[in-house]
């Protein structure tokens, strides 16, 4: 199965928090490409990647039955999870130069004219790509990197040539500027 | 009480830990208060759904065989007796709260491999714990803040099994008491729950076989002793989920 359906997966998770392996086994295959590409944007390395996505399911085996559906969306629950582990492996010795996708701005900008998809998952991302395309060049930059491939802002100041209090500004009035408009995008 | 300045402040760390930015010693305090802090961690999962949907434009890539294995060799559920009687536990077997969660619905089957590793050492016994999913669960959380309070499992069988969380508190003189809810709202009683519980699963037979029927919902709440007749302090309520087979 690899569905992406939320109610298969919070049900999934139902029955991994009572200790059901074989759900464990079906989410993984469901879910492991997407956050296994996710971890990889962040770590840059096969083998940490393969060590998130390890620990990230180990840990969603220990927390499932914590996991309150109300509360958040079960492929948002599992990217945080995943994120985090990432950004806490995270990390880099000062020699190393930091390689931005150079491609990640067009990608992101040509998604936003492709014909609608009514499916609400879709629609949500055509919403936040919108939202960051009508950012300023230095805003869109700062936020995109940061969230695709987890870099600081004193790796963003030095990967895009400016102050780190430039691109401290870029990000506040970013973030400020992308919640107003996928909030009012949303109602 | 919490001044506009602050809490554009408070919105502001919320979103730079969902974006990443937060980092170091600063990240691990915004997650040591978002802990107790209902309303931030509110903030930061409204942060995460917004930016979320952009890592759709991530291309997927499925990981290797391997990553599968090392998760499954660390997950609970199989254990391999030895011969030699003084190898330690396994890590998964020393976790009492499993052994409680699993003992209530799984079936032990012995199977013998008959495979001596070496000439003149006995075979290696195999120990299989099967689980049996139960066809709906609930989790009771608190609605204050979404913890989770208890977990209901209802069986193919009829059966309800319930297990509480180690940290609810049951003052001296007070009992727990499990209700059913056929419509969301109105509570029918489930009876009082042994203290038990908090430790182990248990068995809960309602007196009315008709009762799981009807169940929507399962609601925990603290009585004085022996229980009352409606609910006075509710700890948390869980609607059941139907799990599929």
């Amino acid at each position: 199965m690899t569905t992406t359906d939320p109610g298969d997966l919070a049900r999934l998770i139902a029955s991994i928090a009572i200790g059901d392996r074989a759900a464990c086994r079906t989410l993984y295959d469901a879910t492991s490409p997407k956050l296994f590409a996710i971890a990889l944007r962040i770590l840059r390395d096969e083998g940490r990647a393969e060590d998130v996505l390890q620990d990230s399911f180990v840990n969603v085996w220990r927390s499932a039955a914590g996991y309150n559906p109300s509360l958040a969306a079960p492929m948002t629950w599992l990217i945080t999870i995943v994120r985090n582990r990432a950004l806490d492996y995270l990390r880099r010795n000062d020699a190393m130069t930091i390689e931005l996708d150079d491609d990640l701005i067009a990608t992101l900008e040509t998604d936003t004219r492709s014909p609608p998809d009514l499916a609400s998952g879709a629609q949500d991302a055509k919403r936040v790509r919108q939202c960051l395309e009508r950012l300023e060049g230095g805003q869109k930059q700062a936020i995109a990197f940061a969230y695709f491939q987890g870099l600081t802002h004193s790796e963003l100041a030095a990967a895009l040539k400016v102050p780190i209090g430039t691109v401290k500004t870029w990000i506040r009035r970013g973030l400020e500027k992308m919640r107003h408009c996928i909030d009012a995008l949303a109602t | 009480m919490r001044t506009h300045d602050n809490d554009r402040l408070r919105e502001m760390l919320a979103a730079e830990f969902a974006l990443g930015t937060l980092r170091g010693g600063a990240r691990r305090r915004f997650e040591t208060w978002m802990r107790d802090d209902a309303d931030l961690r509110a903030k930061a999962d409204a942060w995460h759904e917004r930016l979320a949907p952009l890592l759709d434009a991530i291309p997927e890539r499925r990981p290797p065989q391997r990553v599968w294995a090392a998760i499954e060799a660390r997950l609970p559920g199989f254990t391999a007796l030895r011969a030699d009687r003084h190898a330690p536990a396994p890590w998964w077997e020393r976790l009492g709260f499993w052994r409680g969660l699993t003992a209530a619905f799984a079936v032990v089957a012995v199977v013998s491999a008959g495979i001596a590793l070496r000439p003149g050492t006995p075979p290696i016994t195999e120990v299989r714990l099967v689980e049996v999913v139960p066809a709906a669960i609930a989790s009771v959380v608190d609605p204050k803040d979404g913890h989770l309070v208890a977990t209901v499992m209802q069986t193919r069988s009829g059966q309800l099994l319930l297990k509480v969380s180690p940290d609810v508190a049951v003052p001296s003189g007070h009992d727990l008491q499990l209700w059913l809810s056929a419509n969301g709202k109105d509570m029918e009683s489930l009876g009082v729950v042994p203290v038990d519980a908090r430790t182990k699963t248990v068995s809960v037979r309602p007196a009315d076989a008709t009762a799981l029927s009807r169940a929507k919902a399962f609601g925990l709440s603290l009585e004085p002793a022996g229980g009352s007749p409606q609910p006075t302090q509710v700890l948390g309520l869980g609607f059941a989920v139907a799990l599929s087979s």
